[in-house]
């Protein structure tokens, strides 16, 4: 039951390997080094400091549809029968998919990670019939030889460290999520003060949002094998302006457990992005996303430098 | 995608599922009987007020009773997954339509269904007490059966399916069906909240909580059942009408176990549109006064002999008798039972007593008048 996508068009992967081969001679996003403590403020001045960096994202497409908007319609009949069984997903690329601007900082001992994608509206509620808006990227654990993970959710034995940042949690963190919107017609319903108690009483038990907003981090070895962190490492902050998002990530540059992506001041590594438009029925992996990985590269820290 | 061919005894035949089958220890099941429910609702706000009274799981019923034809909760959940499969035939008791999951391969998915708008689940009960049938013109007498006009009510709770169409659909292997008991979950930890579960489901069990934002289902009550006791939709219904306890395969069926009398020796308890392919676990006693081709849609072909043998043959059938008012007499779990001499015993997993009950009640007829009181008794029997 493997999710497979098909690049079936060789224009794509024509095009696709020259994006891949000169964004390795020359463009990389640049971990700028600061001298500067840093936060999740997404509107902080220390992201001036930094040169931003363009990611071109392509749509996939479910072939299927159901549980989701969007529908297999758009898509020649002949084409989808000409498709191996095993597709689960393909490229649309007559589909707008967003551009996400990477902008990155680290001052020695933390790294901060800034992402700006457009979005004609904030859809931050995953209800019955409704889906939100999120953005995930993922990284190798380690640079070596031998370990080649794909930029799509790893391998078997080739896992990838994926940060995940959602705007129902963002919004549940900030008081902001709408009951009226996500249940429409249950405002003001009465609820049994049992569901309080027990959520009290176990609060480890409970299968509320709040208590796994925090969870931003997952493990991945392959499509349908992400798996939440139990220590989670990351921060994440989300704002959502002039039909914009603007998502900062924080992490220590020292990993603390070996599930996580190895960072290195003066070092290179890679990352790859994914951008979900809840208001076009984007779930699973119906997304937009990129199919190689993008250089990134950290200034060497000089405190680091004068040991 | 659908790579493992497992058999399903409920459409006689092999059957592409994506996973390869592996039957539970011990798989849970029930016997509703429909002739004997008058859709009290006991069942439903049992399962209400036990597991979904929080914040999100307002429109959730995990059990609820429908009115038959036009009732349904979610709206014609029934109707779009029988148009979407073709409708789908029998020969003899081989089913020669597709499944859900052979449609599927057709289509390029892992299951056919559909995901309910919002507004289908909104409403459960309103409007679907309706008979349907011939006109009944003023002082009509209905003789026999089935009848001209009808309706039914169908009470349902998540299937426990053996080849479950919800964790088929769900890429994540979020879904699960417990090795020990059959009873399938949903990890509420690895869930992801993308709803395929319960596009998947024919039955539409599964239900999406947008508080957690993840996907919740009936649960079989197991910290009752690990415990031998019946879940609460059973042990609460007052009309009796419910039995709990574990169903075998065919071959394996034993004549002492309630649940395999029922479905396999008198075969007079048959799952809900085994057509779908999933092989469920509830079983239905039919209603006898509906017309046979709706019983078969929506039982399959074993349904003319069940109704055969419920109106006719019971009355001779000391067996089943004592079977039938085993029903509710317990809170425990039945694995065996025994009739004799008009009563019939039900027993633990651990081979013990846990009801006795006659299939007579004993009439008693008190004296109108109590000399003791000084005081007439209107009710004497």
């Amino acid at each position: 039951m493997k999710r497979r996508i098909l690049l079936s068009m060789s224009c794509i992967l024509l095009i696709m390997s020259v994006e891949a081969v000169s964004a390795l001679d020359n463009r990389g996003i640049r971990v700028y080094y600061v001298e500067q403590a840093l936060n999740l403020d997404t509107a902080a001045d220390v992201w001036n400091e930094a040169e931003p960096f363009t990611i071109e994202l392509v749509a996939l497409e479910s072939l299927d549809h159901m549980g989701a908007t969007h529908s297999t319609d758009t898509l020649p009949k002949e084409f989808i029968r000409s498709i191996p069984e095993k597709t689960d997903f393909v490229l649309n690329l007559s589909k707008d998919a967003p551009s996400v601007i990477v902008k990155a900082v680290h001052n020695g001992s933390k790294v901060a990670f800034q992402f700006t994608w457009a979005d004609s509206s904030e859809d931050k509620e995953n209800s019955l019939n409704t889906y939100r808006d999120a953005l995930a990227v993922l990284f190798p654990l380690d640079i070596s030889a031998g370990y080649n993970p794909s930029p799509l959710m790893g391998a078997k034995g080739e896992p990838v460290n994926v940060w995940q940042w959602r705007a129902e949690w963002q919004a549940e963190l900030d008081g902001r999520r709408d009951l009226e919107a996500r249940q429409p017609l249950t405002e003001g319903v009465w609820i049994s003060p049992v569901d309080r108690i027990l959520k009290n009483e176990h609060p480890g038990m409970s299968s509320g949002l709040i208590n796994t907003s925090e969870r931003i981090e997952y493990i991945a070895e392959g499509y349908s094998t992400l798996t939440k962190q139990i220590q989670q490492d990351v921060d994440a902050k989300g704002r959502y302006r002039d039909g914009k998002y603007t998502v900062v990530f924080l992490r220590d540059i020292e990993r603390t457990d070996l599930s996580d992506a190895d960072f290195k001041a003066g070092k290179q590594t890679y990352i790859n992005v994914a951008v979900w438009n809840g208001h076009e029925g984007n779930v699973d992996g119906m997304k937009s996303l990129t199919f190689s990985w993008t250089p990134i590269v950290f200034d060497p820290a000089p405190a680091l430098a004068k040991r | 995608m659908h790579k493992f061919k497992n058999h399903n005894w409920q459409i006689g035949r092999e059957m592409k599922y994506p996973y390869e089958g592996h039957r539970p220890k011990k798989q849970f099941a029930a016997v509703f009987d429909t002739n004997k429910c008058i859709a009290c609702q006991t069942c439903t706000l049992a399962c209400k007020t036990t597991w979904t009274s929080g914040r999100g799981q307002e429109y959730m019923f995990w059990n609820n009773v429908e009115t038959k034809p036009y009732g349904g909760y979610p709206l014609a959940w029934d109707m779009r997954v029988l148009e979407m499969i073709g409708g789908g035939s029998w020969k003899g008791k081989t089913y020669t339509g597709k499944t859900i999951f052979e449609k599927a391969i057709e289509e390029r998915k892992d299951v056919e269904g559909f995901l309910p708008d919002l507004e289908d689940w909104a409403a459960p009960n309103i409007g679907e007490d309706e008979v349907t049938g011939e006109k009944m013109p003023q002082g009509m007498h209905i003789k026999g059966f089935p009848h001209p006009m009808w309706f039914f009510y169908l009470p349902r709770i998540c299937n426990h399916c053996t080849y479950p169409a919800c964790v088929a659909n769900c890429p994540r292997q979020a879904v699960y069906k417990r090795p020990e008991d059959g009873i399938v979950l949903i990890d509420q930890d690895r869930c992801n909240g993308y709803k395929h579960c319960i596009a998947g489901c024919p039955y539409k069990k599964p239900m999406f909580n947008s508080t957690t934002t993840r996907s919740e289902k009936c649960v079989g009550c197991y910290p009752k059942v690990e415990q031998g006791i019946q879940t609460q939709c059973v042990e609460q219904c007052i009309g009796k009408i419910r039995m709990q306890g574990w169903v075998s395969t065919p071959e394996k069926a034993r004549e002492d176990n309630p649940m395999d009398y029922l479905v396999h020796v008198r075969k007079v308890a048959l799952p809900l549109y085994p057509q779908f392919g999933t092989e469920p676990n509830v079983y239905y006693i039919p209603p006898i006064h509906v017309p046979i081709q709706y019983l078969k849609q929506m039982f399959g072909p074993g349904v003319e002999e069940a109704v055969k043998i419920y109106r006719d043959k019971i009355t001779s059938d000391p067996v089943m008798q004592g079977l039938l008012v085993l029903f509710g007499s317990s809170p425990e779990i039945m694995t065996k039972f025994k009739v004799k001499k008009g009563t019939a015993f039900g027993y633990n997993i651990k081979g013990k007593l846990v009801a006795e009950a006659p299939i007579r009640e004993p009439n008693v007829i008190r004296e109108a008048y109590d000399k003791k009181l000084d005081v007439y008794r209107m009710d004497v029997t």
